[in-house]
């Protein structure tokens, strides 16, 4: 199963989930016109069939239940919902807590945050923030959010403090299992939708407690006998609230058993997900066995966790009836069949070994600095002809250019060993700054910067007046490390900055994004590589933000798309020779594949407009999953037209597919061959 | 009748189930505000940490040049005692009233330590022109520009705490569930008119 695949099946079981819960308030409803109709019935002392299908067919009795559950399970729904507007902040700030920002300055901090990004790098993400739940100390995480944008991670203090780094980088490659797979959305909506359900339920529970109380209260005074009208009254009553709590827990049946089958299900997915991320079963099944032999195991502290166990790594309490996640030791068992359930004895074999290399650990230390001459080579295959950093470049390597497409979406132990490497080789005082919001921003200006002397002190002039005090300073003095960054680091550098910016104030934003704005208007002449790191760039925080309209998949024809695609499928024919008749013949090549019958070449644009571009990218994000494997594709054609890809025409890909969320690790062309993600039918015995 | 009893039932369930869903709502979108103030105080805090760790690096460059200079270099030292003392309060207990005032107080007074021991570098031509000397102050200079940065985003979060916690339906319940006023951090006095960290 290939990415594109996988956010299908995603958003089709979204649907899916949608038409069950939508059968379990219809079935609600009419439990509840029942239960209506035998109330009104005991009052009027009949059983009497043809007389209680009076009543069922009383259409103010059926209009009444019906709009008393609708609007009882929308409004549970709707405000459930806009509580979650935010996304993934949302919960992570209704758990507690504690963003790790900038350069985090604990060590602890420093390696959840360096894993996670190392694993956005690879996955080519933006850098989602990282939440430390400092109360805490059982061994869990999660993943929350509705897309890629607004993803948020949360780590339990236990997690990071008592895993080791490989275990602690299977964890989060299972949490970005969960991004990359397009499922948190539907998890998200489970939870605003499940609690319209639940309050049926309280509310009937309510209504019993309180009869209860007046009844005991009435017992006192029962001497003074006036309760003969009321008798009937308390009666139905109490029907009522005894029913409204069945059904209430019919409903709740129901949602937690749909819960539970789709999330243990969605679990394995992530765990074997993870396995071939790292490709070290040792990490995620070492997590999972430390775990197990952990005396707090995996259980959350804060109550709010309930709400969202389906979310979380391991189960939050344990449970007999409908598990959020499936058993443990079945997990591990996926991973590793010949583990025997001796959590102890795995304990002290992982506590032999830390020693262990707690006493080599100087004699690495040295070897280490040696292999980084050697890890340097290992990553040459990508930069044929010498140093990386040198390489970049036109040298063009021929690979096979559909393994671009089948690579989307699917990191490897390459791609995150390489992002290490990569974060690695980015100067060290810019690597800061890139992970500092105050100067992040001066590198995205500095990024804009005009090399004419002109444009570039009108622009200077600009960030004087609007920005913060010191803020052209800085830029002038980050423009001339960014200038020396070579371009394959960009997109990587550019990603990190995503993740650090949307720490900004929503009242800071708008500010920078005004100044942007104005950045390029005077410059007006942006290279089209930095177009698209900037496209994605502004994209993206606008999304964090919420200046732009939440995202849905509304395309699923090509016809409707199809002035957009010959925008940008134009523009990526131009790019590998300078000859209009050669551009032009890669161009209908190109879209030849997507309209087979149609003679594209009056489409062609021969000369680009970055606000063109930017409405054509934008209406292209909003394509199904498999239409935009088709656009995908067909920009594949087009940049390898000349039977060789260079380094710079795989980031230009890369740059673009990101934009259109569909995240490209940054090996992806080194593939020898195509990754499969694990889909249900390669789980299916064990679910 | 029937029809009577079931309409007050069903006008009940709903007010019932009304004013609980509004009540957790307005509970959780404090909780939210208030993590976000939080998590915006510590980006503040990265940067003054950073700005105390300056300090002793600044103090000893300039004591190898200002033997005569004593009292002054102390009171840089027990300026960013302090100072260090009231962040890490703060920290613990970001938006308290008197922990925002004590920060404030105690930067301000450390930017005038400060101010006051580059003033009086000024008659040490040697200082001036060390190199390490330049840099710190340029570091210092860069830190100050971020904490005000910080301190910007911290006070629109708060700002925005604030307005939600006094706006009608939330401030009937805000200190029912124990949610105090958030304070604003201030800029300290002397760093509003003593940017003059530089040699020239």
């Amino acid at each position: 199963m290939d990415f594109f695949e996988s956010q299908e099946l995603a958003r089709k079981k979204t649907r899916w989930l949608v038409f069950l819960f939508t059968m379990a308030v219809m079935a609600i409803t009419i439990a509840l016109l029942a239960v209506a109709v035998m109330a009104v019935g005991a009052t009027k002392q009949t059983l009497d069939a043809e007389q209680l299908w009076a009543i069922a067919t009383d259409w103010q009795l059926v209009v009444g239940v019906v709009v008393t559950v609708v609007s009882l399970i929308g409004l549970g729904s709707a405000t459930k919902m806009l509580e979650l507007r935010q996304g993934g902040s949302a919960v992570a700030s209704l758990l507690g807590g504690r963003r790790i920002v900038g350069n985090a300055r604990t060590l602890t901090d420093r390696k959840v945050a360096n894993i996670v990004e190392e694993m956005a790098l690879a996955s080519g993400t933006p850098v989602p923030p990282v939440y430390i739940l400092d109360d805490e100390e059982s061994i869990n995480a999660f993943a929350a959010g509705y897309t890629v944008d607004d993803a948020v991670i949360g780590i339990n203090r236990g997690t990071a403090e008592k895993l080791s780094r490989e275990e602690l980088q299977g964890v989060i490659a299972h949490e970005f299992s969960h991004i990359l797979n397009g499922d948190m959305r539907m998890s998200l909506r489970m939870v605003a939708i499940l609690n319209g359900i639940l309050l049926i339920s309280i509310i009937g529970g309510q209504i019993l407690n309180f009869l209860n109380r007046s009844a005991m209260h009435r017992s006192h005074r029962r001497s003074d006998s006036d309760d003969k009208g009321s008798g009937g009254f308390i009666v139905v009553m109490y029907l009522v609230a005894l029913g409204l709590y069945i059904i209430g827990s019919i409903g709740l049946f129901f949602g937690r058993w749909i819960k539970s089958s789709v999330s243990q299900q969605r679990e394995f997915l992530a765990d074997a997900s993870a396995v071939q991320f790292t490709r070290q079963p040792d990490g995620i099944g070492g997590a999972l066995k430390v775990i197990g032999g952990f005396s707090k195991n995996s259980a959350m502290q804060t109550i709010k966790a309930e709400e969202i166990s389906h979310m979380f790594f391991g189960s939050c309490r344990s449970s007999f009836m409908f598990p959020t996640h499936p058993p443990l030791l079945k997990r591990i068992r996926v991973i590793d069949e010949k583990f025997d359930g001796d959590y102890q004895k795995f304990l002290d074999a992982r506590e032999r070994r830390y020693l262990r290399v707690k006493q080599q650990r100087e004699a690495q230390q040295e070897k280490k600095e040696r292999e980084k001459g050697d890890k340097k080579s290992k990553f040459m295959d990508f930069f044929p002809g010498g140093d990386p950093l040198e390489a970049i470049g036109s040298k063009p390597f021929p690979i096979n250019p559909m393994l671009l497409i089948a690579g989307i979406g699917i990191p490897t132990e390459e791609d995150v060993e390489f992002s290490g490497f990569m974060v690695g080789e980015i100067e060290p005082s810019l690597l800061y700054a890139l992970r500092e919001t105050w100067s992040a921003r001066c590198v995205v200006f500095a990024s804009l910067l005009g090399n004419e002397k002109t444009v570039a002190e009108k622009q200077l002039k600009i960030l004087l007046e609007n920005e913060a005090k010191g803020s052209a300073e800085t830029t002038l003095k980050v423009k001339a490390l960014y200038d020396k960054m070579p371009k394959h680091l960009r997109l990587g550098a550019f990603e990190i900055i995503q993740g650090t910016l949307s720490a900004m104030s929503p009242d800071q934003y708008p500010a920078f994004r005004q100044s942007v704005n104005q950045l390029i208007v005077a410059d007006n002449r942006v290279d089209l590589f930095e177009f698209f790191l900037f496209h994605h760039l502004i994209v993206h925080l606008d999304r964090c933000f919420h200046t732009a309209p939440a995202r849905q998949n509304r395309f699923n024809r090509l016809e409707q798309l199809k002035p957009e695609i010959a925008e940008v499928i134009s523009i990526l024919s131009r790019v590998g020779t300078e000859d209009p008749n050669q551009q032009k013949t890669v161009f209908v090549d190109s879209m030849a594949t997507l309209f087979s019958n149609i003679d594209s070449s009056n489409l062609f644009v021969a000369d680009w407009d970055h606000r063109k571009l930017s409405e054509a990218l934008t209406k292209l994000s909003l394509a199904t999953p498999p239409i935009k494997k088709e656009i995908l594709s067909a920009a594949v054609v087009a940049i390898s037209h000349d039977k060789v890809l260079t380094v710079e025409e795989v980031e230009l890909f890369r740059a673009m597919s990101e934009s259109m969320d569909c995240p490209v690790p940054p090996l992806v062309a080194t593939r020898r061959e195509a990754p499969e993600l694990p889909g249900p039918e390669d789980i299916g015995d064990v679910g | 009748m029937i029809g009577v009893v079931l309409a007050i039932l069903a006008g009940f369930a709903v007010v019932i189930f009304l004013i609980a869903a509004f009540a957790a709502k307005i509970y959780n979108e404090l909780i939210k505000l208030q993590n976000r103030y939080e998590n915006a105080f510590a980006q503040i805090d990265v940067q003054l940490t950073r700005r105390h760790d300056l300090i002793p690096n600044l103090v000893e460059t300039a004591k190898g040049y200002m033997k005569h200079e004593k009292e002054t270099l102390e009171a840089v030292v027990n300026a960013r005692n302090m100072a260090i003392t009231a962040s890490q309060s703060a920290s613990q207990n970001p938006g308290d009233p008197t922990a925002m005032k004590e920060l404030a107080g105690a930067e301000g007074q450390l930017n005038s330590a400060i101010g006051r021991l580059l003033m009086v570098a000024e008659d040490y031509p040697d200082l001036k022109a060390n190199e390490n000397m330049l840099l710190i102050q340029e570091e210092l200079t860069a830190t100050e520009n971020k904490v005000a940065y910080a301190r910007q985003g911290y006070n629109d979060a708060v700002t925005r705490y604030n307005t939600n916690r006094e706006t009608f339906p939330t401030v009937l319940l805000a200190s029912f569930f124990g949610f105090q006023e958030a304070n604003l951090l201030e800029a300290a006095e002397a760093e509003r008119e003593a940017p003059k960290v530089s040699f020239d």
